[in-house]
């Protein structure tokens, strides 16, 4: 048991050296994981923000970013 | 199928229908890619392990293209067709595609030290894919760079297509000019000279990112076009102020004679 836990470790600490070559490997993919993220999450924001900011210039009840009220809208005036 | 979808509000239902499909694409693809990448592919028989950076800096590299591409393309179709979706998606797209960029050289510079001696070189494929960074960086400045955003909007657009040039030079510099870059192993017209244990995560993680491409392109898109909806709402609440300013001077006269 205590062999194969051996191995295992070893094998795990292979894997995360990389062959010597774990900072540039796992720097690489730090870095694409984390400017992804950071690039939705910074998405996110500007959608909320321009939502927030339409519904209080225009404060009408809204689906998402208006489509349901002006479907409404639409339908009323077709009306 | 343009004209279609130049309304805004055909496109956000389709988008509505589409966003979840590509949040779920992306995240499957993505974790697939990097199980692939990192535990179920071998090392190079030559770059060894380092091997593993070419399946994020490759996809990286194609969706800067890819990005800029669209670029032009809903550049062109927002000066001929004065298409009122084209420029926002050239807005909603230009950030995504900066970022690949600055990824693709970062990574490639991270992957140079250990196989080129050094972290950069000034040779055609780096200094044009530095360009295209630029590029990006000079179509979003420009955006919002004018009073008058109609101004703005067709100087970033006249930027995009005269810097579309930049990407046949990119994808042929490997070709026309010595390098220590290597040529198209993926994409030639003799097809892929690379293993199927390695073009799968490669294609996994090109296909998860674009995936997110089209995810956040539709995230950006939609505030964009709420953006674009508080602009045309301030000019007419300025608009109605200034009638509104004068109706009251002309009655107030009125009154006085």
């Amino acid at each position: 048991m205590q062999i194969e836990d051996k191995i295992s470790m070893h094998a795990f600490m292979e894997f995360i050296e990389m062959n010597g070559h774990a900072a540039f490997i796992w720097s690489s993919y730090g870095i694409v994981i984390f400017v992804l993220i950071w690039l939705f999450i910074v998405g996110v924001q500007f959608q909320t923000k321009s939502e927030t900011k339409l519904s209080q210039l225009n404060p009408r009840p809204r689906h998402r970013s208006g489509v349901r009220s002006e479907r409404k809208t639409g339908k009323q005036n077709e009306a | 199928m343009l004209n279609r979808f130049a309304n805004p509000i055909r496109f956000l239902r389709l988008a509505d229908q589409i966003q979840p499909w590509a949040a779920i694409l992306t995240l499957v693809l993505f974790a697939a890619g990097l199980y692939f990448a990192l535990f179920n592919s071998p090392p190079d028989y030559q770059q060894g392990e380092t091997v593993r950076i070419m399946y994020i800096h490759v996809p990286s590299a194609w969706m800067a293209l890819f990005c800029y591409t669209l670029l032009a393309i809903t550049s062109g179709v927002a000066m001929i067709w004065k298409h009122p979706l084209a420029n926002l998606a050239g807005r909603a797209t230009a950030p995504i595609g900066a970022t690949f960029t600055f990824l693709a050289l970062i990574t490639g510079s991270i992957w140079g030290k250990p196989m080129w001696g050094t972290w950069w070189v000034w040779d055609a494929r780096l200094t044009s894919m530095f360009i295209l960074f630029f590029l990006y960086l000079g179509y979003i400045a420009l955006q919002d760079a004018f009073d008058n955003a109609e101004g703005g909007s067709k100087a970033a657009a006249i930027l995009a297509l005269v810097g579309f040039i930049n990407v046949p030079i990119i994808k042929f510099s490997v070709d026309w000019w010595n390098t220590l870059h290597q040529p198209a192993s993926v994409i030639k017209f003799s097809g892929p000279a690379i293993h199927s244990t390695m073009l799968t995560p490669l294609l996994l993680t090109a296909l998860a990112f674009k995936g997110y491409y089209v995810w956040l392109f539709l995230i950006n898109m939609r505030g964009e076009i709420a953006e674009a909806r508080c602009r045309a709402l301030q000019v007419s609440q300025i608009q109605n102020a200034q009638v509104a300013k004068v109706a009251t001077s002309d009655a107030r006269d009125a009154h006085a004679d």
